[in-house]
């Protein structure tokens, strides 16, 4: 069978990206830090356009250029990127034992991310339902990965032990 | 289902990890065959009574 995972050492590439990621978010989520020389003038897609195709500054428009300062949405790449790299690489030897683990944690990731978005329209509202879905965008991959190597852990662990 | 598999690999004298290799496999694979814990798929059951010169229901039988 075909595999359609990356190759192994991407997650080389990987985990470094998620890592760097995350510190960056904390940092913007937290205190608000930017990276002076990244105030750039970015493409939006239903934004308030400075630019294109409006006649006032504040009018909105199908397609515009902003004023942004690229520093949180470079966060939010690295996590995604990295995390993508991170939990569909391969292991040394991939065999289909270890695609019949990552489906399983891919259902269970599943189920955990609709439980917990569940609650969040449940119980969040205003800007903590914002900053949630700001978290809800890479938590499965969390998921994920974080139940994908406890499986994998778990496996080696009981295979050593004999 | 179950199986034979780690009797008749100790009969042949073949370590988890011989066993792995000649299949193509991880040796934690060939472990959770062995416990039960995984089913594995047609082409690997074939490869693995290939390697151990045994029919197929005389390894892989059901409950």
């Amino acid at each position: 069978m075909k595999s359609t995972l990356f190759p192994y050492f991407y997650r080389y590439i990987g985990w470094p990206l998620l890592i760097a990621g995350l510190i960056l978010g904390f940092f913007v989520v937290f205190f608000d830090f930017s990276i002076s020389w990244m105030d750039i003038k970015t493409l939006t897609i239903g934004g308030k356009s400075n630019y294109f195709f409006t006649n006032s500054d504040t009018s909105r428009s199908f397609i515009g250029v902003i004023d942004d300062n690229f520093t949180n949405e470079l966060a939010a790449l690295f996590i995604l990127i990295g995390s993508v790299l991170v939990a569909f690489s391969k292991q040394k030897v991939e065999d289909e034992f270890f695609q019949q683990l990552r489906f399983e944690s891919i259902i269970w990731a599943l189920k955990v991310q609709s439980i917990v978005l569940l609650l969040a329209i449940l119980f969040l509202y205003n800007f903590a339902f914002l900053a949630f879905m700001m978290i809800a965008l890479v938590s499965f991959y969390v998921f994920y990965i974080g139940r994908y190597h406890f499986q994998l852990m778990k496996v080696k662990k009981n295979a050593h032990a004999e | 289902m179950q199986n034979r598999l780690r009797e008749i690999r100790m009969n042949e004298n073949l370590s988890q990890q011989a066993l792995a290799e000649k299949t193509g496999v991880s040796r934690q694979s060939i472990h959770a065959i062995e416990k039960g814990k995984y089913v594995p798929s047609t082409e690997l059951a074939l490869k693995i009574c290939r390697e151990l010169d045994q029919k197929v229901e005389d390894i892989f039988f059901l409950d």
